[in-house]
C-alpha cells in the first residue's frame, strides 16, 4: 500500500474547470449548508413558536387557514386558500390557472381586511396582485397517488402503508414558490437586513415548511369530516416521511446563469467547508461515528429514492454502487492516520462516480457543524458588484480571462450545428423561459443571453482581429453587442465559481442538471426527472414538524432512519 | 398600484432589449431605471423617453462611456448637450464603488451629491427638464447629513407601464403548438 502524506497547505479548493461542468453540477447533493437545513437550525436555536390562528375549511376542503411563525423579533403568517379542484383541472405545468391550494407568506399578522384582499388575489397567482406585505407566493396540487388513499385510510381508522407513503413522499406538490418582488411581492432588499432573512431563500423555505404543516392538518381534517367517529390522526412516524413535493422546470434553469455572483457564493461556501474538513488533521471518535452513521443512512436514502427516468435510474444505480463501495472501504479504513478526510476524498476521485463523489462531499461536512455552519452567512450576494464594467482593462487581460475561464469554449467547434442546436427564449404565451431547437424553430431572434461559452468564443474572435485600441472601452465602442459578455468575463475573473464551464445550448445538454444544482442548495432530495427539462423533488421529508422542533430536532433529519 | 423594485428592473431590462439595445446595455438600463425610481426621481417617463430616443448620442451611452473609464474623478468634468442627464447618477454611483470619493453633479436647476452608497438631492424639479443640458461633475467634501432614502415600492406612470410592457413583449417568441409541447419538456403525466 502506498502511504500518502499531506501537508495541509497542499490541500486546495477544487478546480472550477472540473467542478463547474453540467454533469458535476447535476450530481450535487444537499448538505449542511442547504437552505432548508439552515432555516431549521435557526428556528430551533432561536426557539421560534408556531400557532394555527385560523382554520376555516369545510368538509370538501375549501376555505382559508392561517399559520403564524413567531421569532425573536417578528412574526410571519402563512395564509393558505384551499380549493376543491376537479381532477381534470389539476396540472403541474406553469400554464395551469387553478390549484388545489394557494399560499402567501404574510409579513406579520394579517387582519380580516388583509385576508379578504388576499382571498381576491392569491388564488389567482400570477393573474392576481400581491403587495409589499406579502413575501412569497405559492401554489400546490394534491398527489393523486396518495391524497385520496390517505384520506380514506385515516377516515376508516387505519394508518396508510408506510412503503407507499415513502415511495411518493408527499401529499401535495408545489409548482412555484415566488419571492423577491415577483408579481408584486416584497423586494428581498426590503427585508434582507433582518436576521432571519440573511442567507438565500430563507423566506421561501419558511413558506414551504409551513405549507407542509398545513397539508397534514388538511388531510386529517378531511378524514375527520368523512367519518368523525372512526377517523384517526396520522402516525407521527408516517407524518415525518411526508415532505412537500415540487415540480419544477425550465423557469428555474436560467437562474444559475443569470446570477453568477450568487452562484459563486453558494458554491464557494460549500467548497470552503469541504476544504476545512479536508484540512482536519486528526478526526475525533465522535466525528468518525457521525460520518459512519450518516453514510449508512445516506445509503438508505439512495435506496428509498426512485425515478422512472432512465438517466436518473442509471445515476441511482451508480450512486448505490458507490455507497456500497464506500461503506466497504470505510470498514477497514484507518481513521487514526493524519488527514483522514483528505485521504478519503482523494480515494473517492479514483473509485467513485460523480454521484458518489458529491454524496461523499456532503457527508464529509456532517460531523463538522462547528467548522461549516457559519459559512451559511456568506451565501448572500450583492449582485451590483458585477455590474460595473472596467473600461480600462487592457485587452490582453480580457483575452487572458477568455483563455483561462472559457478555454473549453474556445476549444469547441461552434460551426458544428450540434454545438448550437438549442436556443433559450421566452415564450409569449406564459412569459417563461423555454429551450427550443434553433435550426427547426423561428426562435434565434429571441435568444436570451444564456450561452456565455458561445458568446465569449465570438467575442474572442473579434478581439483577435481588433485594432482600434488597447482597452476594453475602445473595444466596446466598436462592438457594443459584447457588453454583456465582457461583464460576465470581468465577473468570472473575480468570482471563481461564477460561471458554468460547459455548453448550455448543445444538442445533448440536460437542463435538469442546472435544476439539480440549484435544488441541492435548497436542500431538496429525491430528484426525479420527468423529462430532460423538468423534474420532481421532495422538500423537508424527514424534518420535525413545528410542534416537534423544540423536543425532537436533530440536524441529521434529512437522512432517513435505518430500518430496525 | 405600486410595483416592486425587482419586477420594475426586470421589466425595464426586457423593454430596453425590446427597444433594440444590446443585452449588456439593457442590463445597465434596467439598473438605472430602478435606481431613479427608487429615489423618486423618475416615474418611468424619463426612462421611456430614453428608450424611444435611443441612439449612439443617448445619455445612456455617454454616461456609461464616462463611468466605465473614470475612477478618480480628479479633474472637473463638463459635458455639453446632454439630454436626460438624470441617467448620469446611477452610473456615477456604480463607478464610485469601493472608493471614498464624493461627487457634486449639477445642471441647470438640478444639484446632486453622491458617493458609492448614497445620494443627496439639493435641487431638482421634474418640471424643469430642458432638452439639452450642460452637466458638471466634480469632487466635493463628504456630506454628514442624512441621505435620500430609497423606496422599495415604486409608483410608475400607468401609460409608461403599458409602453414598457409592449417593448418587453418584443423579446418574447410567439408560441407555436410545437413549442408548447416541446419547449417546456412536457410529455409524462404531471398529475400523479
Amino acid at each position: 500500500m502506498v502511504t500518502i502524506t499531506h501537508a495541509s497547505s497542499n490541500i486546495r479548493y477544487r478546480d472550477a474547470n472540473a467542478l463547474m461542468t453540467l454533469s458535476r453540477l447535476g450530481a450535487f447533493h444537499q448538505s449542511r449548508l442547504s437552505f432548508m437545513r439552515v432555516l431549521l437550525r435557526r428556528l430551533y436555536v432561536e426557539k421560534w413558536s408556531f400557532s394555527r390562528r385560523q382554520f376555516e375549511i369545510d368538509h370538501k376542503g375549501v376555505g382559508v387557514a392561517v399559520y403564524t411563525a413567531q421569532g425573536p423579533e417578528r412574526c410571519y403568517s402563512l395564509v393558505a386558500f384551499a380549493n376543491d379542484l376537479p381532477p381534470e383541472k389539476r396540472s403541474d405545468r406553469v400554464i395551469a390557472t387553478e390549484w388545489d391550494a394557494t399560499f402567501t407568506l404574510f409579513d406579520g399578522l394579517p387582519s380580516d381586511q388583509d385576508i379578504e384582499r388576499l382571498r381576491a388575489n392569491i388564488p389567482l397567482q400570477e393573474e392576481g396582485r400581491a403587495s409589499e406585505t406579502e413575501l412569497c407566493l405559492s401554489r400546490a396540487n394534491r398527489s393523486v397517488r396518495l391524497w385520496e388513499y390517505i384520506v380514506g385510510a385515516l377516515a376508516g381508522g387505519e394508518q396508510p402503508d408506510m412503503d407507499l407513503v415513502r415511495s411518493v413522499g408527499y401529499l401535495m406538490r408545489t409548482t412555484a414558490v415566488y419571492g423577491s418582488g415577483k408579481f408584486g411581492v416584497s423586494d428581498r432588499e426590503a427585508i434582507q437586513d433582518r436576521n432571519e432573512c440573511r442567507g438565500p431563500f430563507q423566506i421561501e423555505m419558511l413558506t414551504v415548511y409551513l405549507i407542509r404543516n398545513f397539508v397534514i392538518d388538511l388531510v386529517e381534517h378531511l378524514a375527520h369530516a368523512r367519518d368523525p367517529d372512526r377517523a384517526v390522526k396520522l402516525d407521527p412516524m408516517i407524518k415525518r416521511a411526508l415532505g412537500i413535493g415540487n415540480s419544477t422546470g425550465l423557469g428555474m434553469a436560467p437562474f444559475l446563469i443569470n446570477h453568477p455572483i450568487l452562484i459563486n457564493n453558494w458554491i464557494l461556501a460549500k467548497e470552503e467547508a469541504l476544504l476545512r474538513v479536508r484540512q482536519v488533521k486528526q478526526a475525533a471518535e465522535a466525528e468518525i461515528e457521525t460520518f459512519q452513521n450518516l453514510l449508512l443512512r445516506a445509503e438508505q436514502n439512495a435506496l428509498n429514492w426512485s425515478s422512472e427516468h432512465p438517466l436518473q435510474q442509471e445515476k441511482l444505480t451508480r450512486l448505490r454502487a458507490d455507497l456500497a463501495n464506500l461503506i466497504a472501504y470505510v470498514q477497514t479504513y484507518d481513521f487514526s492516520a493524519a488527514y483522514p478526510w483528505e485521504t478519503l476524498f482523494t480515494w473517492s476521485k479514483e473509485h467513485l462516480s460523480e454521484e458518489g463523489q458529491e454524496q461523499l462531499v456532503s457527508l464529509l461536512l456532517e460531523p463538522y457543524g462547528h467548522l461549516v455552519d457559519g459559512l451559511s452567512d456568506c451565501m448572500d450576494a450583492d449582485e451590483t458588484l458585477g455590474l460595473r464594467i472596467d473600461g480600462r482593462m487592457p485587452l490582453s487581460d480580457l483575452k487572458a480571462i477568455c483563455t483561462d475561464v472559457y478555454k473549453w469554449a474556445l476549444d469547441l467547434d461552434w460551426s458544428e450545428p450540434a454545438n448550437t442546436a438549442r436556443a433559450w427564449y421566452v415564450s409569449e404565451e406564459k412569459l417563461e423561459p423555454r429551450l427550443g431547437e434553433r435550426y427547426e424553430e423561428d426562435i434565434a431572434d429571441y435568444e436570451q443571453p444564456l450561452q456565455p461559452g458561445r458568446d465569449v468564443a465570438q467575442m474572442y474572435e473579434a478581439l483577435e482581429s481588433f485594432e482600434g485600441g488597447s482597452t476594453t472601452a475602445a473595444f466596446l465602442l466598436k462592438y457594443p453587442e459584447f457588453r454583456h459578455v465582457v461583464r460576465r468575463c470581468q465577473m468570472a475573473a473575480k468570482f471563481p465559481y461564477a460561471e458554468i464551464r460547459d455548453n448550455t445550448i448543445c444538442a445533448q445538454m440536460m437542463p435538469i442538471d442546472l435544476l439539480r444544482a440549484k435544488l441541492s442548495f435548497f436542500g431538496a432530495g429525491h430528484f426525479d426527472p420527468r423529462s430532460d427539462r423538468w423534474l420532481r423533488i421532495n422538500m423537508f421529508q424527514g424534518a420535525p414538524f413545528p410542534s416537534e422542533l423544540q423536543n425532537a430536532y436533530k440536524d441529521d433529519w434529512v437522512y432517513p432512519p435505518l430500518p430496525v | 398600484m405600486s410595483y416592486s423594485a425587482n419586477e420594475y428592473q426586470a421589466l425595464c431590462r426586457k423593454a430596453a432589449r425590446g427597444a433594440g439595445l444590446p443585452w449588456g446595455y439593457a442590463e445597465d438600463a434596467g439598473f438605472a431605471a430602478r435606481y431613479l425610481a427608487e429615489f423618486g426621481l423618475d416615474d418611468g417617463v424619463s426612462f421611456s423617453l430614453l428608450l424611444d430616443q435611443f441612439s449612439p448620442e443617448s445619455v445612456l451611452i455617454k454616461a456609461l462611456t464616462l463611468c466605465d473609464l473614470e475612477r478618480d474623478f480628479e479633474a472637473e468634468i463638463i459635458l455639453d448637450e446632454i439630454e436626460n442627464p438624470l441617467f448620469f447618477l446611477p452610473f456615477l454611483t456604480l463607478a464610485l464603488g469601493g472608493s471614498k470619493i464624493t461627487l457634486h453633479v449639477s445642471w441647470d436647476g438640478a444639484e446632486f451629491v453622491l458617493d458609492a452608497d448614497h445620494l443627496w438631492c439639493a435641487a431638482y424639479s421634474k418640471q424643469d427638464r430642458a432638452p439639452q443640458q450642460r452637466v458638471v461633475i466634480k469632487q466635493c467634501e463628504a456630506l454628514e447629513i442624512p441621505a435620500e432614502r430609497k423606496q422599495f415600492r415604486l409608483n410608475i406612470d400607468a401609460l409608461v407601464m403599458q409602453r414598457l410592457q409592449a417593448l418587453a413583449h418584443m423579446t418574447y417568441a410567439p408560441a407555436t403548438e410545437e413549442s408548447r409541447a416541446a419547449g417546456a419538456g412536457a410529455g409524462l403525466n404531471d398529475n400523479d
